[in-house]
């Protein structure tokens, strides 16, 4: 589903060239749970970054699906973003403005789904994520816990193929972050694709494979065992 | 989606109620200010629109050459109307309009009254509405057709046809019976007399002037329905010029004109040779300078919207990086923002619509001739100006920062990198802006103060305070008022006089040698230079009874003597009507016949016997003066009971000129007040921007040992210098605006001095001061550690 080939990053700036990915080969299929580690700085969520079709790489290619989206405009890249990637950031990024059930339906708005099915699509989704009572509040008047609730529904709402989530947990305390690990495992045993960046080997346990990168490169893979495509 | 928009449109402003409300209430004066600018300028656009034929409508104006110049004078020979009608079929009507003041009298009430004498032809041509009678009963010479305030006024009553009204003409009394009763005239037409009779009338009440003489003059207005044949029409009145020339040597018409009655009222008002016998429309300086305001106002508030909206546009990047996430495009995003700048727009539109009718009133209370009234639903023209206001302040203020925020990276702002830009060159430029823009109010309100200071104590060249003027019909009138009030021991000088500066006087040429120029002249009687206060520089006064003076002695004025050059004017001899030698025997201080408004004129005062007079001048100490003028009265009744009371201080004539510089000081009061608001709520956006950028750069300062002093320079500097700039451009703007407006007002005024531009400057800095000391203090004395924590 995903495929990486070459792929490299490279900021520039007036004085300094700074490689953030150096190289990067990986293959993602459909219906895995990736979890991305590394020290600071090693350019996991660059990597997270290019395959959210939220920045270019600076070389190599990219395939997502049938596309090679490596050269993709802004404009193209916003259009295949949405309803295929959902996004779940540490810091939950919920728009303080908008209530819980605001929150979730935003991607169908973008999409322009119907009224009527926007809201029994974002219905079901609090109703699962067990968040549907707190529908009519803002974010800030949510725990930490449920606030990354809301942002993983926001990011399943529109049934994307794939989820990108960054540190989901580092906000939470242990039984929030357990809470929210469970909710992911439990989305791609429905089938849904993550690729997960984590700091912590416990969340990592959660995934399929395990990949370290270091100075930009992958330098080892974990694949468990039990896990067959 | 829209829904979606509205929601965090609305929530957002919530949570900036401050800011919101500062820009929506600058917004919403600007708007206000428009309103009146807008009404205003259809006050003076629709000048004389209300009259359906007025594109077919000339008035026959002559042309004059003197002095190298040429002069449109306003009023023609009286004759020329009858030469038109035998004469000229191309024409289709014609009138002719000459005015007094009279005295009407219902059973024993006197009024005062304004009176217009017409040919029938006039209500064809001009537009009036009737609500009783008939316009054609004219013809009646006996008839008379007034408003329907004065039928109010007189009968209490509009419905008057058959009354009875009597005219007082000195001491005569005409009956007349009321014809018809018209809907009062809008203020903006150039007929606003209550009483319209037969110019027949003229003749009988006007002494001395026949239908035949080409000494007399009167405003003659003509219709030519067909326009191709006004040209024709035009050389048809030039051989008149030799009827006119050979009786009035001093005023040789080179030229018969035309003048378009469209357009006619704005022309006037910037003619020196107008005659104020019609309505004049307001001076360009009174049309521009709410229009300057608007615009200055609304620029402040558009500046102050882009920069808070900036400020505020910072606490939504994550709302930004979160829609891009989303798949939001970038031109969903501006549009957005826009949007929202647009809805507060209309929210200021609303509120600014209501402060205008709050500011239309206020207007009006300034001025006594004018009365605006907004209109919006009838007026299209305004619906598209307000719709033009709403979107140019929209896209003004919105633009800039819906194209800058919505260009930032997702990845940068979700992940905390993004910082927002605090102050950069286009903030600055229009905070710069809006301090000048201030500036330029505060130097306007104190300039105009000043210069309010100076004509109140300016000396015209006589006595405005201690002098009142009553006004007879003769000598013999005089006489007997004179007998009846010299009792009273208050009064400290009484003199007759056929003319006075202020109220009356004529104009002729004079000659000296090869020189000649037009001056005033006025005839006095006895004792007239001391009542008026006038100071003698040289010279002698005339000798009581001196038949030789009343036949060839004059006094003039400095800019007499100025303007034909005399060092030493004794004894000049000046020739006058080609024909009487006059000598000068002595010279006056100058006087401002026009008070302040134009340019002194070159006077001279000749002496005339007392059965000319028809000014009977008072003077009383200025304390005693209100309790003359009441004694006065009480004798006036008593001698005079058909007539009313007709004396009137000097120095009403003075008001107006002060009330209009006491209504620019309130005008440019109000915009200094608002700019400044304006202005000092964007610095306090912008310092407060910067010092959220800046946090950590305080908080590494102070831990290596940076004071508060040191702090507070590093945020201020860059601020000061804006200022800086701002008081200069300020005070260049500030002093050209005032003196173009002071110019276009006065030939005599005081122009912005330094203290002005101190005092200006020194103001806006301690306004902006009081404003971010607090902020900048409590930011200067932060604890670091909470700084330095938080990045």
């Amino acid at each position: 589903m995903i495929k990486l080939k070459n792929l490299e990053k490279v900021y520039t700036t007036e004085e300094v060239e700074t490689t953030a990915l150096n190289s990067i080969n990986l293959e993602i299929k459909e219906g895995e749970f990736v979890a991305i580690m590394g020290p600071s700085g090693c350019g996991k969520s660059t990597l997270l970054n290019i395959l959210g079709l939220l920045d270019n790489p600076s070389g190599g290619e990219y395939h997502f699906g049938e596309h090679e989206v490596a050269r993709y405009s802004e404009r193209q890249r916003a259009q295949l973003r949405k309803g295929s990637i959902g996004f779940v950031f540490q810091s939950f990024n919920l728009i303080d403005e908008l209530t819980v059930f605001e929150n979730v339906e935003l991607p169908l708005l973008y999409m322009k789904v119907p009224s009527s099915e926007r809201k029994q699509r974002v219905e079901e989704v609090l109703e699962r994520m067990n968040i549907m009572h707190r529908r009519n509040h803002f974010p800030q008047q949510l725990s930490g816990g449920q606030q990354q609730r809301v942002a993983i529904s926001r990011a399943i709402v529109a049934k994307p193929r794939v989820i990108l989530a960054d540190e989901p947990t580092g906000n939470l305390d242990s039984a929030n972050g357990e809470e929210v690990m469970k909710l992911l495992s439990q989305l791609n045993e429905e089938g849904t694709t993550i690729v997960m960046v984590t700091h912590s080997p416990y969340d990592a346990n959660y995934a399929h494979r395990i990949i370290n990168l270091f100075d930009g490169k992958v330098v080892t893979e974990n694949i468990k065992e039990h896990f067959h495509i | 989606m829209i829904k979606n928009y509205l929601l965090i449109t609305l929530r957002s402003m919530m949570k900036n109620k401050f800011f919101i409300f500062i820009n929506i209430f600058g917004l919403a004066i600007g708007i206000a200010c428009s309103i009146v600018a807008y009404f205003n300028w259809e006050y003076d656009h629709t000048f004389n629109k209300n009259h359906v034929n007025a594109g077919e409508i000339y008035r026959v104006s002559p042309l004059r050459k003197f002095d190298g110049t040429t002069e449109l004078h306003t009023v023609v020979n009286i004759p020329l109307a009858s030469a038109i009608r035998q004469n000229m079929p191309d024409v289709d009507q014609v009138t002719r309009l000459n005015r007094s003041w009279t005295n009407f009298k219902v059973d024993d009430n006197l009024f005062p009254g304004r009176v217009r004498y017409v040919d029938p032809e006039f209500f064809n041509m001009f537009s009036f509405d009737f609500i009783y009678g008939r316009a054609d009963v004219l013809k009646d010479k006996s008839t008379v057709l007034i408003s329907e305030e004065m039928a109010k006024t007189l009968f209490g009553s509009a419905d008057v046809v058959g009354r009875q009204l009597t005219q007082v003409v000195r001491e005569q009394l005409k009956e007349f019976t009321v014809g018809g009763v018209f809907r009062d005239q809008p203020d903006n037409s150039s007929f606003q007399a209550q009483s319209y009779m037969h110019y027949d009338n003229y003749f009988d009440d006007a002494n001395e002037v026949t239908e035949n003489d080409w000494h007399h003059n009167t405003v003659l207005f003509v219709q030519i329905k067909d326009p191709s044949r006004v040209g024709v029409v035009r050389q048809q009145l030039q051989p008149y010029r030799e009827n006119n020339n050979k009786v009035r040597e001093d005023f040789q018409v080179t030229e018969y004109v035309l003048d378009p009655f469209v357009g006619m009222a704005q022309r006037d008002v910037q003619n020196e040779r107008w005659a104020d016998t019609l309505q004049n429309s307001n001076s360009p300086a009174a049309v521009v300078t709410p229009s300057i305001m608007a615009v200055l106002i609304l620029l402040i508030a558009c500046f102050n919207m882009t920069n808070t909206s900036i400020a505020i546009s910072s606490r939504r990047l994550k709302e930004i990086g979160i829609r891009k996430v989303m798949g939001s495009m970038r031109a969903q995003l501006i549009l957005q923002f826009i949007g929202e700048t647009l809805f507060i727009c209309f929210l200021a539109l609303i509120i600014g619509m209501l402060l205008g009718e709050v500011l239309l009133s206020a207007w009006n209370s300034l001025w006594v001739e004018m009365k605006l009234t907004s209109h919006y639903l009838d007026a299209p023209g305004f619906l598209i100006f307000m719709i033009g206001v709403l979107f140019f302040t929209g896209l003004l203020s919105g633009s800039y920062p819906a194209f800058y925020i919505s260009s930032f990276e997702p990845v940068g702002i979700l992940k905390g990198k993004q910082k927002f830009g605090g102050t950069n060159y286009f903030t600055r430029i229009l905070l710069c802006l809006q301090y000048a823009i201030s500036l330029l109010a505060i130097i306007g309100s104190f300039a105009f103060y000043e210069n309010s200071r100076y004509q109140r104590d300016f000396d015209l060249g006589f006595d405005q305070q201690g002098v009142m003027i009553v006004y007879v019909s003769n000598g013999q009138e005089y006489e007997t008022f004179h007998h009846a009030i010299v009792r009273n021991k208050d009064i400290l000088a009484v003199a007759g006089s056929k003319h006075s500066v202020f109220s009356s006087r004529y104009r002729d040429p004079v000659k000296h040698e090869s020189r000649e120029h037009d001056v005033d002249i006025i005839d006095v009687g006895d004792g007239y230079l001391q009542a008026m206060g006038l100071t003698l520089l040289e010279g002698r006064d005339f000798q009581k009874d001196s038949e030789t003076d009343r036949r060839e002695s004059v006094i003039i004025t400095e800019e007499f003597a100025k303007v034909f050059s005399w060092d030493k004017p004794l004894g000049k001899t000046i020739l006058w009507h080609d024909t009487v030698k006059l000598y000068v025997v002595g010279v006056a201080k100058n006087v401002y016949t026009d008070g302040l408004w134009d340019k002194a004129q070159p006077m001279m005062i000749r002496y005339t016997a007392p059965e000319n007079y028809t000014h009977v001048i008072v003077s009383a100490p200025v304390e005693k003066l209100i309790a003359v003028n009441a004694s006065m009265e009480q004798e006036w009744k008593q001698i005079f009971p058909n007539r009313l009371y007709t004396g009137r201080y000097l120095n009403e004539e003075m008001k107006e000129s002060l009330t209009v510089n006491d209504n620019i000081v309130k005008m440019f009061a109000f915009l200094g007040l608002v700019a400044m608001g304006l202005s000092v709520t964007g610095l306090f956006t912008l310092v407060s921007l910067n010092i959220i950028r800046k946090m950590k750069e305080i908080g590494v300062r102070k831990v290596l040992g940076a004071s508060i002093g040191n702090i507070a320079r590093i945020i201020n500097t860059e601020f000061i210098i804006i200022l800086l700039i701002a008081s200069v451009a300020g005070c260049l703007m500030g002093a050209f605006l005032v003196d173009m407006l002071m110019s276009s007002i006065w030939k005599y005024y005081l122009p912005a001095g330094s203290y002005t531009f101190f005092i200006s400057v020194i103001l806006m800095f301690m306004l902006s001061t009081l404003a971010i000391g607090y902020k900048v203090f409590s930011a200067a004395s932060m604890n670091p550690v909470s700084t330095l924590r938080d990045e």
